[in-house]
């Protein structure tokens, strides 16, 4: 079963992505802070991390910086999820080498084939 | 982070009209001094209120975005059926939650964009952007609207056109366009949209068979909050922020933009965009 993360601070937007990725057989775990998300993928070593950008704390960005330090975790499958009013971000992301990013409010749908699109271009 | 210095300087008579900042009254004679020495204090003050707008305004849409992300999620997971059998009054209650929510995020969308475009924080992520993409979207999203009104679209599209262009806001031009197409269309009228490109130019018109716009207001159609005489009569819903956007992501991309309008007979926008970044 592929295993997925997914970090967001507001706890419904979690629970939104876990539940449809749950739906569509993904083996999923939940963290709502950037510690969490570093712990989480420590510990079970997801395939793949939708990780939301503006968190309190340490941001998406600062924690997708980090992985991407670590060997271990350099080439690990990061989705962004964002608000449209960071851009600039989005930027920033992919320059810390994001494989996809996903616009809320998005559709949940779009989710799974994007996570799914992301998983084949690595695989490959 | 933009000053009133060089807001003052931003092209385009109609925003600058809304982005005036206090104006400051005529000082009497002995005044003179004291309000040349406040003058840069006052100044300064401004951009600190500027950069705190613009502050709010990215919070504040995070706060709307996420409750409206969480709604339209669950919302297509229970129209798709995978949590159960959904019965055909539940469907058509679910489709006016669905389409009601949709309604609200392009509110919100709209008063966020004035609100950048306020603070002078509007800004253009441009890409290489093909135009079929964008139109295919927008279409797919409208056709409960178009199916709902009896209206009839027609898409017609020069193929392959491509420009530099920021896909949001190109999306969100069209998105009001059509949207006020399809408001004062009447039952089985028509709504055509169309795209064709001339000397680097692409021009894309979004003709309706409307109630259309008397002559004497289509010079205040781009003007903030404006709502003709009609839409009021016959209580079609708006803010009066659609053209005022529309009008300035054209201008904020290099473009012109034309209405022609006959009441009763339908109205015309035409939007000239470069297809190259000037």
């Amino acid at each position: 079963m592929t295993k997925a993360l997914v970090v967001d601070d507001d706890p419904d937007v979690c629970d939104l992505v876990a539940y449809k990725l749950e739906q569509s057989g993904f083996d999923v775990r939940r963290a709502q802070s950037g510690q969490q998300a570093l712990d989480a993928v420590a510990a079970q070593q997801p395939d793949v991390v939708l990780l939301d950008i503006m968190m309190p704390g340490m941001s998406g960005l600062e924690v997708l910086e980090r992985w991407r330090l670590d060997g271990s975790t350099a080439k690990l499958a990061v989705l962004l999820l964002t608000a449209k009013a960071q851009e600039s971000d989005v930027e920033r992301g992919f320059e810390l080498g994001a494989d996809d990013y996903i616009v809320k409010p998005f559709s949940p749908r779009e989710v799974v084939r994007r996570v799914n699109a992301v998983l084949s271009r690595v695989s490959r | 982070m933009s000053t009133p210095k060089q807001r003052a300087r931003s092209p385009g008579g109609l925003v600058d009209e809304f982005q005036s900042g206090p104006r400051a009254t005529v000082p009497a004679a002995g005044e003179q001094t004291h309000v040349q020495q406040r003058q840069p204090k006052f100044a300064h003050g401004l951009g600190e209120l500027d950069a705190a707008k613009a502050e709010f305004v990215a919070r504040v849409s995070h706060e709307l975005r996420h409750p409206l992300c969480n709604l339209l999620g669950y919302l297509e997971i229970l129209q798709d059926g995978s949590v159960g059998a959904v019965s055909r009054e539940q469907r058509h209650m679910l489709e006016v939650m669905d389409h009601n929510t949709h309604r609200l995020l392009s509110l919100v969308e709209n008063l966020l964009t004035t609100e950048h475009i306020d603070a002078g924080t509007y800004r253009l992520h441009r890409t290489r952007v093909p135009l079929s993409g964008i139109v295919d979207h927008l279409v797919q999203l409208l056709a409960p609207d178009i199916q709902d009104r009896a209206l009839r679209c027609t898409v017609s599209l020069q193929p392959g056109i491509e420009l530099d262009a920021d896909p949001d806001q190109l999306e969100r031009m069209l998105a009001n366009l059509m949207s006020n197409a399809i408001k004062f269309t009447p039952p089985d009228g028509h709504i055509e949209l169309t795209a064709r490109v001339d000397a680097g130019h692409v021009v894309i018109t979004v003709r309706d068979t409307g109630i259309g716009v008397p002559i004497e207001e289509q010079p205040q159609l781009f003007r903030r909050f404006f709502r003709s005489t009609a839409s009021d009569t016959l209580e079609i819903q708006g803010a009066g922020l659609g053209l005022f956007i529309v009008n300035r992501i054209v201008e904020a991309h290099g473009g012109v933009i034309a209405v022609a309008s006959a009441p009763g007979e339908g109205t015309a926008v035409t939007i000239r965009l470069p297809l190259r970044r000037v």
